[in-house]
């Protein structure tokens, strides 16, 4: 018979028994769990408690040459709600009362929609063949309430949830592309639209310089406690977000001013389809100011249109007119076929050639070669050009870059058209010198006219002058290029320039563009519109003038071009005094001063003594 | 046989033996006192540092969220000082107060700026035309 210490040891070792399995099976799976599988057990943990936080970084800016803002990013909020944390339809229709009053432009009726608790999703079937789909009533978790609200709004919002206990809005720190300067200088820095978050470049310099001016996204990766913050200790890898590289024009943002404000007198005054201008630097090429009407607000989608929005100074090609005349009549000159004093037969006004007729405005029987320019006789351009020859008025047009582009960071500048010689008609010669046939935008205009006043030398056109990583600081640069002599002869240069400031004397063609106390070299074109397959339209003209001041030492080269002006049509009528008010305010604004002996007052006293 | 004094000595010696190991007893309690004293503060200091930077890493955070909520309203002023400075603005506030202001002749406008090499070459077309009417023109950068 078994004692009660024997039955005690039976029961211990039974135990024993039972429980050593046990704990060798524990430890197995302890081993197994803390050594073998210790990795896949610690990612899934760590999957758990990290995080990954994508970070984004501000698109670049856009600054005039001097700094001014043109283009930023505003600091804004988006709003968005989970309607599934609300309990009740009367907490539902309280918020979308308060936010119908908060947004007056989306009704009370929309709010309610956007924060029904439940939405329908469209979800594939499982396992059907062919793909089907069906809609499920699904909790609905986000509502986007409002994009880019302001601080001051977000922040009254804010306190407004607040106190009426709105657990289920969010608010979403962002920003949103802004134009502080309005219509200045739009069509030249485009826009851009938002799309899933991010801004989109659409047109202009925000699409040229995209890829620059694009942010780059930064990671932050890291180990968080039960709200969400980061642990002091663990893991923190974080890559920083990179703000996107800022651009500085050329252009002057006061000079700019003075052009838009101008250019809407003169839009107002002559009510023509299109109208443009700008302001070069001839020594370096640098654009000063470059607008254009019709124009838009980037900051208000609704006032733009294809035709405001794109920048046509770069993109239309149009028959100059007069203003190209210098151009082969100035080779002419340093080429030695003619003098300025050179005479030419205008034939009294109407000159056949080839059967057909070429007029003069006016009629004039024997001009200089000064007097061709400043009267802007078609027929006496032509006959010089007839000098030349059709390779060498090739040649000269070609050398001021006509058909060439500017090369401005403009993704659809036009080339315009100067066809190669072999593709001339008996006709050519006599009118591709006047401004006919030929195919110019403006800018290749304002290049060519930059030689002329830049003593002979053809500028590279900038527009961009610098580009800054804002992060690091570092400036690029945008090099100047060397500008290209011209002129073998540069007296010839200077002969040009003497004829070209009678345009803006009495008896020129463009007396109205005369500042006083300045020297102005300009010349006027009204050249008539050309519509591809209907020919030459009546009544319909571009009335151009180019023209530089001071004119021996220009500050500036100034383009104005009006397209289908009404109620007059001649350029010294329509565009010569819309140079000399932008050019009176920009040489004030330069600070150029007069100079005394050009005064009227002073010339009157010089000449009564 | 003389048992007593080799008694008497036995006895002194536990004596001797029983206070010298109180002694120790209460010098090894009292450095195990000592040592868990300092255990304690040691654990103490690590909890109120520990507690301390919690508390700092919070307020840093705070800071950070302040910094960068500022940030962003000097961003929106900066922004909104753009669009006040915009000449359209300043015509229509002209206008709007008859303040009867129009532009300065060339001769009445003097400038100084003191400017680094670096931000002197960044202004190139006033500072220009002021040079170029004290020298009689000529040079541009």
């Amino acid at each position: 018979m078994q004692s009660t210490n024997d039955k005690i040891r039976w029961r211990i070792r039974l135990v024993a028994v039972l429980l050593i399995p046990v704990a060798l099976a524990l430890a197995v799976r302890l081993y197994f769990v803390q050594v073998v599988a210790h990795d896949y057990y610690l990612d899934k943990a760590r999957d758990t408690y990290t995080t990954t936080r994508v970070t984004s970084g501000k698109r670049g800016e856009i600054f005039d040459v001097h700094g001014n803002l043109l283009v930023s990013n505003i600091p804004s909020v988006n709003v968005t709600a989970d309607p599934s944390h609300m309990k009740t339809v009367a907490e539902r229709r309280r918020l979308a009362y308060l936010l119908s009053l908060e947004f007056p432009e989306t009704s009370y009726e929309a709010f309610f929609r956007k924060l029904a608790p439940t939405r329908r999703k469209r979800v594939a079937v499982e396992g059907a063949e062919p793909e089907r789909f069906e809609f499920k009533t699904v909790p609905n978790t986000y509502a986007m309430i409002a994009r880019d609200i302001s601080l001051e709004k977000a922040a009254r919002l804010k306190s407004l949830a607040k106190v009426n206990k709105f657990n289920c809005l969010f608010f979403k720190d962002s920003y949103k592309r802004i134009y502080p300067k309005g219509s200045l200088l739009s069509n030249v820095l485009g826009f851009t639209n938002v799309v899933d978050d991010s801004d989109v470049a659409q047109t202009g310099l925000e699409k040229y310089f995209d890829e620059q001016m694009t942010a780059q996204l930064g990671q932050e990766t890291y180990e968080r406690d039960r709200s969400g913050r980061p642990l002091l200790y663990g893991p923190h890898i974080s890559k920083e977000a990179r703000d996107g590289r800022n651009i500085y024009l050329t252009i002057s943002e006061p000079i700019q001013s003075i052009l838009e404000e101008e250019l809407d007198v003169t839009f107002q005054e002559w009510k023509p389809k299109t109208l443009y201008a700008a302001l070069v630097d001839p020594k370096t090429g640098n654009v000063l100011a470059m607008a254009q009407r019709p124009t838009f607000d980037p900051n208000n989608r609704s006032t733009y249109t294809n035709e405001a929005g794109r920048p046509r100074i770069a993109e239309d090609g149009i028959e100059p007119g007069s203003i190209i005349k210098p151009f082969t009549i100035g080779k002419a000159l340093d080429w030695g076929y003619v003098t300025p004093e050179t005479e030419i037969d205008c034939d009294k006004g109407t000159w056949i050639y080839l059967g057909k007729p070429l007029r003069d405005s006016h009629p004039y029987d024997k001009l200089t070669v000064a007097g061709v320019i400043q009267k802007s006789s078609n027929i006496g351009t032509a006959k010089v050009a007839m000098m030349l020859g059709e390779e060498k008025v090739y040649q000269a047009l070609r050398m001021f870059g006509f058909g060439r582009k500017t090369n401005l960071p403009f993704r659809t500048e036009t080339s315009g058209y100067l066809p190669r010689v072999s593709k001339w008609d008996g006709l050519s010669i006599t009118r591709f010198p006047i401004g006919y046939g030929v195919r110019v935008s403006p800018l290749q205009m304002l290049r060519a006219y930059c030689a002329l006043a830049n003593h002979g030398k053809l500028p590279q056109l900038r527009l961009v002058d610098r580009v800054e990583d804002p992060a690091t600081g570092v400036v690029e640069n945008i090099p100047f290029e060397e500008p290209v002599q011209l002129f073998d002869h540069p007296e010839c240069h200077r002969q040009l320039i003497d004829m070209m400031t009678l345009v803006t004397k009495k008896g020129g063609t463009a007396a109205r563009a005369a500042l006083p106390g300045y020297e102005v070299a300009g010349k006027t074109g009204t050249s008539r519109k050309y519509i591809p397959g209907r020919g030459y339209a009546s009544g319909k003209y571009f009335s151009s003038f180019v023209g530089f001041v001071p004119a021996h030492d220009p500050a500036f080269v100034m383009l104005v071009t009006v397209d289908e002006p009404h109620g007059a049509y001649y350029a010294s009528t329509v565009a010569a005094p819309t140079f000399k008010r932008v050019a009176t305010r920009v040489l004030r604004h330069l600070n150029i001063p007069p100079d005394p002996a050009l005064l009227p007052e002073n010339q009157h006293n010089r000449s009564n003594p | 046989m003389n048992i007593q004094p080799g008694k008497l000595k036995r006895q002194r010696k536990s004596t001797q033996t029983a206070g010298a190991t109180l002694g120790a007893r209460l010098a090894a309690m009292v450095k195990f006192g000592l040592f868990l004293g300092v255990i304690a503060a040691v654990l103490n200091i690590y909890i109120y540092l520990n507690q301390r930077i919690t508390e700092t890493d919070r307020a840093i955070r705070k800071t950070e969220q302040e910094i960068a909520r500022t940030d962003r309203e000097i961003a929106q002023l900066r922004i909104r000082r753009e669009q006040l400075s915009r000449w359209e603005h300043i015509r229509r506030k002209i206008v709007q107060f008859n303040l009867g202001l129009r532009e300065p002749a060339p001769g009445q406008v003097g400038r100084m700026a003191l400017l680094t090499p670096r931000q002197a070459q960044m202004v190139p077309l006033e500072s220009v035309a002021s040079a170029r009417r004290s020298s009689g023109g000529g040079h541009r950068n």
